[in-house]
């Protein structure tokens, strides 16, 4: 057992978390520890493992093993608790195709059972925010991919969550909506909020967070705040290298493929 | 060429890898998939015999139409409601199709390095395998090879090129009816529209005959029949003896054929049956010209398909932030919002509406048919409650029509599920809030029609009528936790935009659910029968039917706390299915 004490500075505390898929072992044994207040970055190239250790955490999988706690919460014991103070933007966007924006809106917020006041100002300024205003009253089938991943994060956001769990976000949306989501995310984990964010992509974790988790292959295989990683590795190299180093995608596989010349 | 290999491979590579199996499907998953994948089988050991068959017919009548004989108008009849059938499928099957959401996607072809042509070349090509096309071509090309076998062999040659140009005309059109419909469907909101507007009008066409018996003329149906039997032989007595004299194939070329290419063939065929290949000539030259100018006009189409980016129009402008969404009595927040949506989905979706508009009108039309011919329909001769049994009627058909939404009402989110299953929403909430849904849903389904009843024949005992919208409300308290429990055992993805078979339920749970709704109707059936028959009181039938609602109302109760259970079980299943993975 995790004494209190040690669990109060973090948001986001598994061991052993694992899931298998038949014989594959997608999440093999992780032990991630996120502390409050951060922006965290999951790294690790496709189907390492991220969004499959997101769906555990979010209880749209059940681990096959491991012991997770989230916010001081076993989300086994008690999932909504957890559901209440957790949002969510999963790999897929969880969205009804037949609601409107706004409509997918109303329904988080009476979900979570906001008064009408709160639903109504919180979702105004969500959705300026996101620029979906005047797409609010479109059905999300007809929105664009990146309209769709905006009013996921915006219903994600509604409730107020102390903790944000994103699913590749910045995939598929352009330069305005990301700079704007990431000052959105910077500002909130400046209030005290946390984001745990996945990506394949090195630059957006060594530009936005400041703490980062490496899987390769389901296996943690690098965790701590961004420049503690940087100081591991004395030989002064970049987060480029340390990152294909951990994943283990050495110098012996530079392509050859001369036909490629043109 | 090449390119058609391609498309076929392609083709035949999609449906090799639905069925292999994956790791993302768990056992009752596979099975239920395996069931499914039968059917297509059985499909083709039926229709591989009916190919030979027709082929068998096409060449037996050729070899048999340049005899003389007794049966060449009966041959005739035969070939020209096999062509106006087949005509009427080329132009309907593709606009059935592309309502139920089988529009040939072919803009990601656009991708690769082949030319428009060969692509409307394999697409015309695929029109050959439809199963009803292929029995045609088996039969007309097979035809004059029967010709030969019977010496006719100038007839022969026109009668192979008029089954030539009959297909290459039906397959054309085909691909001209589909292109137009995926041109017309490709917006989500005009198919929608186009869909309902199909759906209604060929509901509405199917009611027309019996309407115009009700009200039309009321015919004195036997001895009419008697006197045309009689005239007919008075006109030709014995003439269905003798063998047709030659030039039994009649006038070359009328002129209305020349607007209806089906007719262009048939006579082709009997003018070169009929050793009069010369004259064949004249409907073949139309008809040829009718099946280049169709692939002219459909080739064109299917550029202008490809080469015109897809547009989605607008919707009307804002209504607000805040959506009105109203909070249901005795249920919580969760619930509550889980019922709205559903409600609101339900409406949304084309099923939805066509099922809500049309079964007001399936009780009209059934009671007007009643009420015009109750002895047809009563034994007897007896008044019997007509208002009533549409009543019942309409109840059942309510609890029929919301198989769809209520035998697979998570899988029918589909990743509004996900959404559902992120947020707090307890297995209770989720459960209550899918049941107040449904009953929400029947309500609005069966209130319409037991109104159209009251309407249109009020008679009965106020004590039956009382006695109703409590039988409904028994019916669905058992059917409620059946539809969610058989909803989270056998989940099937779905697509609300259309109405396919896609979007009914796993067959297995539909027809327990089928089962459940004869069983959940027996005690209220029995109740109010042994009052009214053996205890002569209606009254009784009331009070009788409100106990078994309360007694309905508790084992519900009981029952859907099991779904509760099976859902907690089953979320991660269901949250897989309801994305179609
Ligand atoms: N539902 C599933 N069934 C079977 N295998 C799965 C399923 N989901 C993910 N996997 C497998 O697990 C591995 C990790 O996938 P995922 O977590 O999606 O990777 P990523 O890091 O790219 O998000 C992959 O090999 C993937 O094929
Ligand atoms: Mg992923």
């Amino acid at each position: 057992m995790t004494e209190p004490s040690e669990s109060v500075g973090l948001a986001l505390e598994t061991h052993g978390l694992r899931r298998n898929f038949g014989e594959l072992a997608a999440v093999d044994g992780v032990d991630l520890s996120v502390p409050r207040g951060t922006l965290y970055g999951f790294l690790g190239p496709n189907g390492a493992g991220k969004s499959t250790t997101i769906k555990c955490l979010t209880g749209l999988l059940r681990p096959s093993g491991g012991t997770m706690r989230i916010l001081g919460i076993d989300p086994e014991n008690n999932p909504l608790a957890v559901k209440r103070r957790v949002g969510v933007v999963p790999e897929d966007l969880a969205l009804f195709d037949r609601l409107t924006g706004a409509e997918t809106l109303t329904f988080v917020g009476k979900v979570h059972g906001l008064d009408k006041a709160t639903l109504r100002s919180r979702s105004k300024e969500l959705l300026d925010l996101m620029d979906l205003t005047a797409a609010s009253d479109n059905l999300v089938s007809d929105y664009s991919h990146g309209m769709r991943k905006k009013i996921a994060l915006a219903a994600a956001l509604l409730p107020g969550p102390h903790l944000l769990f994103l699913d590749e976000p910045f995939e598929g949306i352009d330069a305005v909506a990301s700079r704007q989501i990431k000052d959105l995310l910077h500002a909130f984990v400046g209030r005290g909020g946390t984001v745990f964010l996945t990506s394949h992509i090195l630059e957006i974790v060594e530009r936005l967070c400041s703490h980062v988790g490496v899987i390769a292959r389901g296996k943690l295989v690098a965790q701590g705040s961004l420049q503690s990683l940087r100081q591991a590795s004395h030989d002064g190299k970049n987060l480029e290298e340390i990152f294909l180093d951990l994943v283990g995608a050495g110098e012996d596989r530079i392509p050859q493929m001369e036909w490629l010349s043109g | 060429m090449h390119t058609a290999v391609v498309m076929a491979w392609l083709r035949w590579r999609l449906l090799v890898n639905l069925l292999r199996p994956t790791k993302r499907r768990d056992a009752l998953e596979r099975a239920s998939r395996a069931i499914q994948v039968i059917a297509p089988v059985i499909f083709f050991l039926i229709f591989i015999p009916a190919v030979i068959l027709a082929g068998f017919g096409g060449g037996l009548a050729g070899w048999y139409l340049p005899q003389s004989g007794n049966f060449h108008s009966a041959v005739f009849l035969v070939l020209r409601t096999i062509l106006s059938v087949e005509f009427l499928l080329a132009l309907l099957a593709p606009l059935l199709r592309a309502s139920q959401g089988f529009t040939p996607n072919v803009s990601r072809f656009l991708l690769l390095p082949i030319p428009v042509r060969d692509l409307y070349v394999s697409e015309v090509l695929v029109a050959f395998v439809n199963p009803w096309v292929a029995l045609l071509a088996a039969g007309s090309l097979l035809l004059p090879v029967g010709m030969v076998l019977a010496g006719e062999l100038s007839g022969a040659c026109t009668a192979l090129a008029a089954a030539a140009g009959i297909l290459v005309l039906l397959t054309g059109l085909e691909t001209l009816v589909s292109t137009s419909a995926s041109l017309l469907f490709r917006d989500r909101r005009r198919a929608e529209i186009a869909t309902f507007v199909l759906m209604a009008s060929l509901a509405a066409a199917s009611f027309l005959p019996g309407l115009l018996t009700t009200f039309g003329p009321v015919k004195r149906r036997l001895p009419d029949e008697k006197k045309i039997e009689l005239k007919a032989e008075q006109r030709s007595p014995g003439k269905s003896k003798q063998p047709e004299p030659p030039g039994w194939s009649g006038k070359p070329l009328p002129l209305w054929a020349l607007a209806y290419p089906p007719e262009l063939y048939a006579r082709c065929v009997a003018l070169s049956a009929d050793h009069r290949s010369g004259a064949a000539l004249l409907p073949l030259a139309p008809l040829l010209l009718w099946a280049s100018g169709i692939h002219w006009i459909g080739a064109g189409l299917y550029r202008r398909i490809l080469e015109t980016p897809e547009v989605s129009s607008p919707r009307r402008r804002g209504r607000g932030v805040v959506v009105p969404w109203p909070r249901l009595p005795g249920l919580s927040d969760a619930a509550s919002a889980v019922a709205v949506a559903q409600v609101r989905l339900v409406f949304r979706s084309v099923q939805g509406k066509i099922q809500f508009c049309i079964l007001p009108m399936v009780i009209l039309v059934m009671g007007l048919l009643w009420l015009r011919h109750p002895k047809d329909l009563a034994p007897g001769g007896h008044s019997l409650p007509v208002g009533l049994l549409l009543a019942v009627a309409g109840i059942f058909f309510a609890m029929m029509t919301l198989e769809g939404t209520l035998l697979n009402q998570f899988a029918m989110d589909r990743a509004g599920l996900t959404l559902e299953f992120l947020s707090p929403i307890s297995d209770r909430d989720m459960i209550l809030g899918k049941a107040a849904a449904g009953a929400l849903l029947v309500a609005s389904r069966s209130f319409p029609a037991m109104l159209v009843a009251a309407l249109l024949a009020p008679g009965g005992s106020v004590f039956l009528w009382l006695s109703l919208p409590f039988a409904a409300l028994a019916l669905f308290a058992l059917m409620a936790p059946l539809g969610a429990i058989l909803s989270a055992l056998l989940p099937r993805p779905v697509d609300p935009g259309k109405i396919t078979k896609q979007n009914q339920p796993h067959f297995v749970a539909s027809i327990l659910g089928m089962l459940g709704n004869l069983f959940a109707m027996g005690p209220i059936a029995g109740l109010a029968a042994g009052a009214v028959f053996l205890l002569e009181s209606p009254a009784l039938a009331l009070v009788f039917v409100v106990l078994w609602t309360g007694i309905a109302l508790l084992i519900s109760l009981s029952l859907l706390r099991l779904a509760e259970r099976l859902l907690a079980q089953r979320r991660e299943n269901l949250a897989l299915v309801a994305q179609g993975r």
